[in-house]
């Protein structure tokens, strides 16, 4: 997001930057608020105290084939939003640089996961969810957020965890909840996963930045054999038939990179989203 | 996009107690419309997912249910209906 790198990110990408998981961050506010916003943003944390927001407003409005109201909702909640992200997607080898900057790290279960699909994350095998940063060491702060149990993990065991989800099938999200700090990392899916869901499905643009790379296939390596498909949650990647090759829209890619860890050929590649003209204001 | 009337969907939370425990709907749905939540919470916990009313089933993303109805065949206690509004489509 390019108000995070401008004023965070010291010349480059802010998530990259080490003094952003400093106990500083964690205290700088906007006047007057809290630490995160709440714009409807925990959808999935709790529908029940959410029945009167503005999202559950606007998918009744939208069941209802109110599309005027509808867009009207959402556009206000993304104008609200705008300069408070709440998550941004990162590839597994940038969230590999972060486990090295990051500490503590701590698994935990996903509250979306839990939501949905009623699954009852119990141990670090199920655990797909992570706390980042110095904030993990207040966690029993927030026992609505973390429901009691949290594991504490080496950078090691974090990066091994990591890949476990990648080759699963999960794509990385590093979650700011509307803050200008790392709060988390989160392994997700559609339709699991909230931010995944409302960017997706609803249009919330803030919920869930797109990466800072957008993938690409190299033809001359791809031979068609389909390890990448159904890798992608955000309906980017397809199978060209007539070329017989991996198609991504260019578009439609967050640049989750999923399609590239598959790859068993290397015929797929980060570029960088800032660089393609097209591209570069498309987040 | 163009505009869609979703089915009603009845949750009888006289019936449906233990959504979380039960999980059938929750794991069935195609489109995951539904969501469950806990309604209290005790020194940190959550509470026994089998004792009646400490978990509550919602409907967040009524906008995706097709009105298919494999939730409403898979609940044990009969307590979801799910109902085309009349017309069905504007």
């Amino acid at each position: 997001m390019c108000r995070m790198c401008d004023s965070l990110g010291g010349g480059g990408t802010w998530y990259l930057n080490p003094k952003n998981y400093s106990n500083r961050m964690y205290k700088l506010r906007e006047p007057g608020k809290g630490p995160t916003t709440q714009l409807g943003n925990s959808a999935n944390a709790g529908a029940s105290e959410n029945a009167g927001s503005a999202f559950a407003r606007a998918v009744e409005a939208k069941a209802n084939g109110e599309l005027e109201t509808f867009n009207g909702i959402i556009a206000e909640m993304n104008k609200r939003a705008l300069m408070r992200p709440g998550a941004q997607v990162v590839p597994l080898h940038e969230v590999m640089d972060v486990l090295d900057m990051g500490m503590p790290v701590a698994a935990m279960m996903c509250i979306c996961r839990k939501g949905t699909r009623a699954c009852e994350e119990c141990s670090l095998s199920e655990y797909s969810c992570m706390g980042l940063g110095t904030g993990m060491l207040k966690w029993e702060r927030w026992p609505e957020r973390y429901r009691g149990g949290v594991e504490f993990l080496s950078t090691k065991q974090a990066k091994e965890w990591v890949e476990y989800w990648d080759t699963k099938g999960m794509m990385h999200m590093l979650m700011q909840e509307g803050g200008d700090f790392v709060g988390g990392l989160c392994n997700c899916d559609y339709p699991d996963c909230g931010p995944i869901r409302q960017r997706i499905d609803y249009g919330l643009y803030a919920q869930l930045v797109k990466g800072e790379y957008v993938c690409f296939v190299d033809w001359d390596k791809c031979n068609g054999c389909g390890d990448c498909l159904g890798r992608c949650h955000y309906n980017a990647l397809k199978f060209e038939a007539t070329m017989e090759k991996a198609h991504i829209d260019q578009f439609e890619c967050f640049g989750c990179g999923l399609c590239e860890t598959a790859c068993p050929r290397d015929a797929i590649s980060y570029l960088d989203r800032k660089k393609i003209p097209g591209l570069a204001k498309v987040w | 996009m163009y505009p869609v009337i979703a089915p009603r969907i009845k949750i009888d939370q006289q019936r449906c107690t233990t959504p979380f425990a039960c999980k059938r709907c929750l794991q069935i749905c195609p489109t995951a419309v539904f969501s469950v939540h806990e309604t209290k919470m005790v020194r940190m916990e959550e509470t026994d997912k089998h004792e009646p009313g400490n978990y509550r089933l919602v409907v967040v993303y009524r906008d995706k249910c097709s009105a298919c109805n494999r939730c409403v065949d898979a609940c044990p206690e009969g307590a979801l209906t799910v109902e085309m509004p009349t017309g069905g489509q504007l």
